[in-house]
């Protein structure tokens, strides 16, 4: 498969197809990380195995945005797995991304691993071996076992007492140090001002505080709400070990169940949270 | 050689706890964050410099903080005064209260070193601040020195050293059966006075085991670097979050804000807060009037690379990096300081 | 609803932010006003273009700045004065009720309806309804409300 991924990286880059082809490498001291290939001749730096669990697709609002004034906006390509595809689509369906700027080279997902081996949790639910979306797809995808995610680690929270659960979050959250690495890792997150960084303070001071941080992290789920794709990258990154999934999942599930089954990145319909209703929907009741 | 015994350093810091505010490294947080999940700090306890009460929370075989120890000088938020109604409707200020003495026990040799660069920046220039020189005032190091320079570490090559005792008051070598006991300064001495400390003749202290050394950029090679693709290439990777400069025991830049809070009791105050602020932040650098000097995610990247490396040595005469490492394992997309700093240490001058 | 049980608390009056739609609901409560029905005190009323303005960050914030309840009150689905606003409005509130929930705050501090320009009456017993519901659940005390 990464012969495939080179030739094709090479090829791209020798007919000037792209500029620039964003994959995985392994740095100086062995750690997997996003690569950005140029140059032909640096092709041989692309990796691909289960240690490549970054979303690259994040890197892609950044770049589709002319660098001067005028300036043609550059295509890249870049490796996508099928929950990168999934963001992608969301990108895509909100025009962050345009679609013929963006070469997409899918990948056949063989589903990430932990530094163990063992297989990641959110991968263990994951029925998409290949992207949705592609234009050349490398790789033969993987026979896998037919999974239904039960979504049973958001419901043995909501399974707990609602003191418990309180007590729960402020424990998580005030863990939260505001690097906001979560907010940066993820493709979906690409206001150029977060409204929880803004120099008046309208809605979020900056202190370190309970208070804050929760505020900070309930509107960044509830603002992936239809969008969030479970590709894990806020997760992943957290230095303070928050299991951030657990919220996004959370409103995803709500979504679906609510939203007549929608899924963040499956279709090129947006996000529910912003259309009209359709009659289909299996709404609460308001009060 | 001055030795004390395991058990009387656990007596003396007990004691200490009662007397003093006494900070230590310890595990926190719950053992099993986010199961399944690949990321490492979600995998059990993480530890931190905390306030601890007795020796037994201590996390005594822990490699480096996840954060350093430039939280208890600077720390991530503070409120500086508040501004409340009194009792006749006389507007009164609350200056926040100076804490009580405080003792930093185990603190590595490159937290204390990053001391130097905020000391250089908070104390020795005009106006002090005083809300750091008073808790630096009140406080005693006393340092407990590597026994081998972890992985990502890097002192050696910026003018450090696992076991270095420059910066603390007391420093501590663990050995069989207890710690070598290096009193360094008068404040060390002076709370060295508890201690059950032994004299040994000939104890020898254990020779830490290194990482490799390289070479850093010269002057002149940081000079030719500013305008150079490199950054890019570099910034292309980067996700412009702030984890390097929180994890950092030198970074100090900070932010204030006056904030209007209604008090649980429905009280209207005016607090004044200080927090961590990084120059990796989109408007870290925003002028009034909208210009943003440092628009670009490299610049912001590069900024972070000169401030260590140029600025701080240049300004303040201080090494600007202590070579802990917290940034190297903390980098979700492995931007790695000693990578940067080698590339461009080869680089040719024309 | 409420999974906690009542914990109320002497002399406890609630304060409730309420936003209104100003084509509908605002109208609502004027007329209500004007009728001279009894409504309770505890409402602060706030003026929206649309119960879809109303963001889960403004709901958070009242919240944390101390509303013990929130309460958002649109035109009747059908008769949005700009077509389609309520239809965010009755995905994005049931959503936040469930995320709050989720999050250990009863979602009935949160409540969303429909109150026309004529629906003076309507007004006044949501109103009074919401206020008792939330002096059942007792003030909302929440480490979170240390000031925001």
């Amino acid at each position: 498969m990464i012969e495939d991924i080179r030739a094709l990286a090479r090829e791209l880059l020798e007919k000037g197809t792209v500029e620039c082809v964003i994959g995985y490498e392994v740095g100086p001291t062995g750690r997997v990380r996003p690569a950005f290939v140029y140059e032909p001749a640096d092709v041989e730096r692309l990796i691909f195995d289960a240690r490549c669990y970054h979303n690259l697709v994040t890197y892609l609002t950044r770049r589709n945005k002319p660098r001067k004034k005028g300036e043609e906006v550059p295509t890249t390509a870049v490796l996508v797995k099928p929950c990168d595809a999934r963001s992608l689509q969301v990108l895509l369906n909100e025009n962050q991304v345009q679609r013929d700027k963006v070469y997409i080279i899918g990948v056949a997902c063989p589903g990430m691993q932990n530094a163990d081996g063992t297989p990641e949790l959110r991968c263990t639910r994951c029925d998409q071996r290949v992207p949705l979306i592609y234009d050349v797809l490398c790789g033969e995808p993987p026979e896998v076992p037919a999974v239904t995610d039960t979504y049973d680690d958001v419901e043995r929270i909501e399974a707990l007492p609602l003191e418990e659960r309180l007590a729960y979050w402020l424990g998580e959250l005030d863990r939260c140090i505001r690097c906001y690495a979560c907010r940066q890792a993820c493709p979906t997150c690409f206001c150029s001002v977060c409204e929880a960084e803004r120099d008046d303070s309208l809605w979020v001071g900056i202190a370190d505080r309970i208070p804050e941080k929760a505020f900070f992290h309930i509107i960044r789920a509830f603002h992936q709400a239809g969008r969030c794709a479970e590709c894990n990258a806020c997760e992943a990154v957290c230095p303070m070990g928050i299991p951030l999934s657990l919220i996004n999942r959370k409103v995803a599930k709500d979504v679906a169940q609510m939203m007549a089954g929608y899924r963040a990145g499956e279709s090129e319909e947006p996000t529910p949270l912003v259309t009209m209703l359709t009659g289909e929907e299996a709404i609460d009741e308001i009060h | 050689m001055k030795f004390i015994e395991t058990q009387a350093l656990h007596a003396w810091l007990d004691k200490l706890a009662q007397e003093v505010t006494l900070i230590a490294p310890t595990a926190v947080g719950p053992e099993k964050k986010a199961p399944g999940s690949r990321n490492p700090a979600a995998q059990g306890q993480q530890v931190f410099y905390r306030a601890v009460s007795d020796s037994s929370q201590i996390a005594w075989d822990f490699t480096r903080t996840v954060i350093s120890a430039r939280e208890h000088f600077m720390p991530k938020t503070e409120t500086l005064f508040t501004i409340e109604t009194g009792p006749d409707g006389e507007t009164v200020l609350h200056e926040t209260k100076l804490e009580r003495p405080r003792v930093i026990f185990g603190i590595r040799p490159c937290d204390a070193r990053g001391l130097r660069v905020l000391d250089a920046v908070m104390l020795e220039q005009e106006p002090a601040d005083v809300y750091y020189a008073e808790r630096r005032r009140n406080t005693t190091l006393v340092g407990l020195s590597c026994p081998q320079m972890w992985e990502d570490c890097f002192c050696t090559s910026v003018g450090g050293a696992p076991n270095a005792s420059d910066d603390v008051d007391i420093l501590l070598t663990q050995v069989e059966g207890g710690c070598a006991v290096q009193i360094v300064t008068a404040k060390g001495e002076e709370l060295a006075t508890g201690m059950d400390l032994q004299e040994v003749e000939g104890l020898e202290l254990p020779q830490p085991k290194l990482n490799d050394q390289f070479e850093t950029p010269t002057e002149q090679q940081w000079l030719a670097s500013f305008n150079d693709v490199y950054w890019q290439r570099v910034g292309d990777r980067c996700l412009s979050c702030r984890i390097c400069t929180y994890v950092c025991p030198t970074c100090r830049c900070f932010d204030v804000r006056d904030e209007t809070v209604v008090t649980p009791t429905g009280e209207r105050i005016v607090r004044r807060v200080r927090a961590w602020d990084s120059c990796q932040s989109v408007n870290y650098r925003v002028h009034a009037g909208g210009h943003n000097p440092r628009a670009n995610l490299e610049q912001r990247l590069r900024n972070r690379f000169y401030c260590k490396f140029h600025y701080v040595p240049v300004d303040y005469d201080v090494a600007g990096c202590v070579g802990c490492g917290r940034c190297v394992t903390a980098c979700p997309v492995n931007i790695d300081i000693r990578e940067v700093l080698q590339d461009l240490a080869r680089r040719e001058l024309a | 609803m409420s999974e906690r049980t009542s914990n109320q608390v002497d002399g406890f009056e609630p304060k409730i932010v309420a936003f209104l739609c100003n084509w509908c609901s605002y109208a609502g409560a004027d007329a209500a006003g004007i009728s001279r029905l009894e409504l309770p005190p505890n409402i602060l009323p706030v003026r929206v273009m649309c119960s879809g303005r109303v963001s889960i960050e403004m709901v958070l914030k009242a919240l944390m700045a101390g509303a013990d309840g929130v309460l958002v009150l649109g035109c009747h689905i059908g008769d949005c004065h700009y077509g389609s606003g309520n239809h965010r409005t009755v995905k994005r509130i049931p959503l936040l009720r469930r995320l709050m929930t989720y999050m250990g705050i009863e979602p009935d501090r949160l409540r969303l309806d429909w109150v026309s320009g004529a629906e003076a009456g309507r007004f006044a017993k949501i109103t009074t309804e919401f206020v008792e519901a939330v002096r059942a659940l007792g003030p909302l005390s929440l480490p979170l409300r240390e000031g925001l």
